[in-house]
Order: C-alpha cells, then structure tokens, then sequence
C-alpha cells in the first residue's frame, strides 16, 4: 500500500512537470479556458438566462478541465508509445494502472487550476459579480467530480493503450462529452434519444449537484439522489478501468504488440 | 515551360495532401478533420439556441461553418514546415535551388479546396441538423465569398507556417490562432460586444468580414457595401500572404545562420 501510494505521488509530480513543459498543456489550462469564457460570457452576457456567471464560470471550467484531461491523460499513453517507453513502464513491477492513475491525477490537479483561471478571468476583466450559496458543498462535490473525472480518464487511458487511434479518440472525445453532459447548456434541450447517454456520463451528474450548489440547494433528497448516482457511476467507472487493465495485461502478453504504432 | 511549372505546381500540391494520408488513415483524418469540427458547430448552434432562446439559429450555423476552414487554413498550412523539419526533410527542402513561395502556396492548395469542402459540410449539417433555409439565396454569390474566406485565412495560415522555421512547437501556436478566431471573428456573438481593443483586432483578423457578408447574404441583402467588404477581405488575404512571404524569408535567414532548422 505504502509502495503503491509512493508510486502515484511520483507519478503524479513527475507528469505535472513533464505536462506543464508541453505549450499544448499550457494551452489546454491557461488559454482555452480564457477564450472560452469570452466566447461564453459574451454569449450569455445581456441575456436572460439567469445567474449566467453560474454557467459561465462552472461550464468553462468544467469544459476545460474535460479537455485537459482528455488531451493529456489520453494523449500520455500515444506520446510514451511513440517514445518507445511504453512497454518499459507496462514491464516494470510496479501495476500498470497504478503509473497511470498516478499520470492521470496529475494532470487532473494540473487541469482543475483551468476551473480558478476561468474564475480569475471573468472576475478580473469583466468585475462579474459571482456567489456560491453552499461553498462547503461545492468544494465537497468539486473533489468528488474530480475524482469521477479521474475514473473517467482511466477508462480513456485503457482504451488508448488497446487502440492505435488515440489522435482520432482524444480529439473526438471532447466535444460529445461536453454537449451531452450539459456542461453550457441544460442537456434538456439536447433531443430525448440522447437522454440514456448522458444519463450514464457523470459529469452530467457533477455539473448538476455544482450548478445546484451554487444556485442553493431547494430539495435536497433530489441532491442527495443525484450525488448517490454520481458516486455509484464512479464506482462503475473504477471497475470498468480495472477490467480494462486485466484485459491490456493479458491481451499485450499474448500478443506482443503494445509498442505497435 | 509555363505549361511544366503549372503541372509541376499541381503535382507538389496533390503529392503533399497525400502524403498527409500517408501518415494519418483516412479514418483518422474523418475522425480529426470532419467529425469533430462538426461537433464543435453542433456546440456552438445549441448554445446559441439555449442562451439566445432562437428558433433560427442560421447566423451560428454560417459563422461556424466558415470557421470549419480553420482546420485546413491554420492547422494544415500551419504544419506544412513544421512537418517538414518533424520528417528530417526540412534542410533538403531549404537547400533545394526551388522557389520556397511557390513550393509553399503549392502545398497549401489542396488545403484550399479541402476547406471551402469543410464549409460546404459545415452548411449541409446546418441545413440537415438546425433547418437552415438557403431558399432564395444567392449561391454564386455565397460561393465566392467563402473562397474569398478561405484565400484570407490561408494568407493568415502562411504567416503562421513560417515561424514553423523557427518555433519548436507549433501547436501552441496554431491552436491559439485558432481559438482566437473562433472568439473574435463573430461567428458566436456581435463584434461590436467586444472591447473596443479586442474589436481593432478583430477586424485585422480574417473571417470578421466573411462571416458578415456570408449573414447578410443569408438575409437575402445584398448592396454595394458587401462588395467592399468582400474587397477588403481579398486585401487582408492578400496582405496576411505578403507578410507570410516576409516572414519566410527572415525566418529562414535566421535558421540558416543559427544553424537551428533541424532543432528542436
């Protein structure tokens, strides 16, 4: 426990370097998210959407925190791939999933500084006036949205190390996952047959129980249903990735084509 | 002689678009190139439909499909010379006795046509997905401005190739070029909401100017400001591509006394 606890905290350092000496990275949580909000609080700004700073700040974040995480934790396996790495930390003794979670944390605390630069921007430039009306809450489900994202981003991870179209996945991934989990726009406006699929998504869920904790909470057996669902997806999630994991081992064992471009 | 540069012209053209093929599958290049710009206009009309509460959302669906052509005119002219130096063939090419321009405006061409295609996507989806009606619509008209919008940005495209010379990692570079045109250009909101700084800037970009003149065609007006306006778009096409021109030149003085074309 102790070992694989020092792994992920060695992994997780050592990507936040490496991720952060990439411009793409720099870009991913710096600038996206500043032009982003623009294009959004522009959009919103003299409209009659209520509490738009709301959907502003959390969709852009939220957005951004998406895109990070699917361009670098993604990307992460293609790029030690190609760099002819992958099958050096696939073969260590320490677990696969384990380096990986450690990556993928990494650049999910990377990722979540987009959230509090989206903050800054639209507070900085425009003076927008912004108030959480439960910020215990919202810092508590902040932390379990992260961790749903991470679960997220394993599955992802798992998928890139059994595909050779992680350009197409990573770069196909974003916009689906932001449309259909209502990260700008309720996905009610989204057609019914869409439903199922954002059903199963959890940031659909996270953006809910944020959105709600910074409106206020009116019902709270519906947020604490919500957050039940949101909790429950993770957990599926997390054996999902795991299974995935079993499955790369096994299948890179027989087949011997994980460095395989 | 004019008959063999023009053939020669072409083939380099057709022979770079697909070498692209050579290392992207074509599925990939689906996946990278149309599905995902597709996405990004279907992002941009719902939003537009939830914040504006519109039934007619054609003004995004044109300001985002003319923005569809950024993939080609930014991020495939953009590559052109970074790839080059990424494939080890940069010197060769820098010490090859050809006309670097033309061998340039030769790569980026196939990209012309593939964008203008993009935008056309872009349209059909618009007219498939949100019901945009191009009944009693000038499309000759329509035509000339979207290749007027791509000639623009492919000029803005060859200025950012050029610092490919130069610049360790162009995707920095190249998405925020992009990124700033989906936010200034007016494709998701008037310019005239920006600050008055942000507007100058804008109107120094390409596609400000297209996606206009695209909405007013749309709207079945069409006056003789429009032309003007069109002209002005050429102008800045043209001015972005002499630039770009510039910029080539010094940025290959630079690398070549630097010795840094193969750096990275």
């Amino acid at each position: 426990m102790k070992n694989s606890l020092r792994t992920i905290w060695i992994s997780c350092i050592l990507q936040m370097k490496l991720s952060f000496m990439r411009p793409m990275f720099q870009y991913s949580i710096i600038i996206d998210p500043i032009v982003f909000a623009l294009i959004t609080y522009m959009m919103f700004k003299d409209t009659s959407v209520s509490n738009f700073i709301a959907y502003v700040v959390l969709g852009t974040g939220m957005s951004s925190i998406w895109n990070s995480i699917c361009f670098s934790s993604a990307g992460d396996i293609d790029r030690e791939r190609a760099g002819g790495t992958l099958e050096l930390i696939v073969s260590v003794p320490t677990n696969f999933k384990i380096i990986v979670f450690g990556k993928i944390l990494g650049n999910t605390i990377f990722g979540s500084i987009s959230l509090l630069i989206t903050f800054l921007f639209i507070k900085l430039a425009f003076n927008a006036p912004m108030s959480i009306a439960e910020p215990v809450v919202f810092v508590i489900i902040f932390i379990i949205t992260l961790i749903s994202y991470i679960a997220l981003a394993s599955i992802l991870a798992a998928l890139i190390t059994l595909s050779r179209n992680a350009v197409a996945l990573k770069n196909c991934i974003g916009y689906p996952v932001i449309i259909l989990s209502g990260m700008l726009f309720p996905m009610e406006i989204l057609p019914i047959w869409t439903r199922p699929v954002s059903f199963i998504l959890s940031p659909t869920w996270a953006v809910k129980l944020l959105r709600l904790s910074v409106n206020g909470i009116d019902d709270v057996n519906s947020f604490i249903f919500q957050l039940a669902i949101l909790v429950f997806l993770t957990g599926i999630y997390y054996l999902l990735s795991n299974t995935f994991y079993t499955i790369i081992d096994k299948s890179i064992r027989i087949k011997g084509s994980l460095g395989r471009m | 002689m004019l008959f063999d540069i023009i053939k020669r012209f072409f083939r380099q053209s057709l022979l770079s678009f697909k070498a692209l093929f050579g290392e992207l599958d074509f599925k990939v290049y689906v996946f990278v190139q149309i599905i995902d710009p597709i996405l990004q206009l279907i992002f941009f009309c719902l939003l537009a439909k939830y914040v504006y509460k519109a039934d007619n959302i054609t003004p995004w669906v044109i300001g985002n499909s003319l923005l569809l052509c950024t993939k080609n005119t930014i991020f495939g002219i953009g590559f052109v010379l970074w790839g080059e130096r990424i494939f080890g063939t940069l010197k060769l090419l820098v010490a090859a006795p050809a006309n670097k321009f033309l061998v340039f405006v030769g790569r980026s061409f196939m990209h012309i046509i593939d964008a203008m295609i993009k935008v056309i996507i872009g349209l059909v989806t618009g007219y498939l997905l949100f019901g945009v009606s191009f009944a009693g619509v000038n499309l000759p008209i329509l035509g000339l401005n979207i290749l007027i919008a791509v000639f623009a940005a492919s000029g803005f495209g060859l200025l950012i190739c050029s610092m490919g010379l130069r610049i360790r990692d162009m995707n920095l570079i190249m998405n925020t070029a992009a990124t700033l045109l989906l936010a200034l250009s007016g494709a998701n909101f008037p310019v005239e909401k920006l600050p008055n700084i942000l507007q100058k800037i804008s109107y120094i970009l390409p596609l400000t100017r297209s996606i206009e003149i695209a909405n007013s065609i749309m709207h079945g007006v069409f006056t003789s400001n429009l032309y003007r306006l069109m002209l002005q778009e050429l102008f800045i096409g043209v001015i972005y591509l002499s630039i770009g021109y510039l910029m080539l030149q010094y940025m290959e003085n630079k690398a070549r006394k630097a010795a840094s074309l193969d750096i990275f």
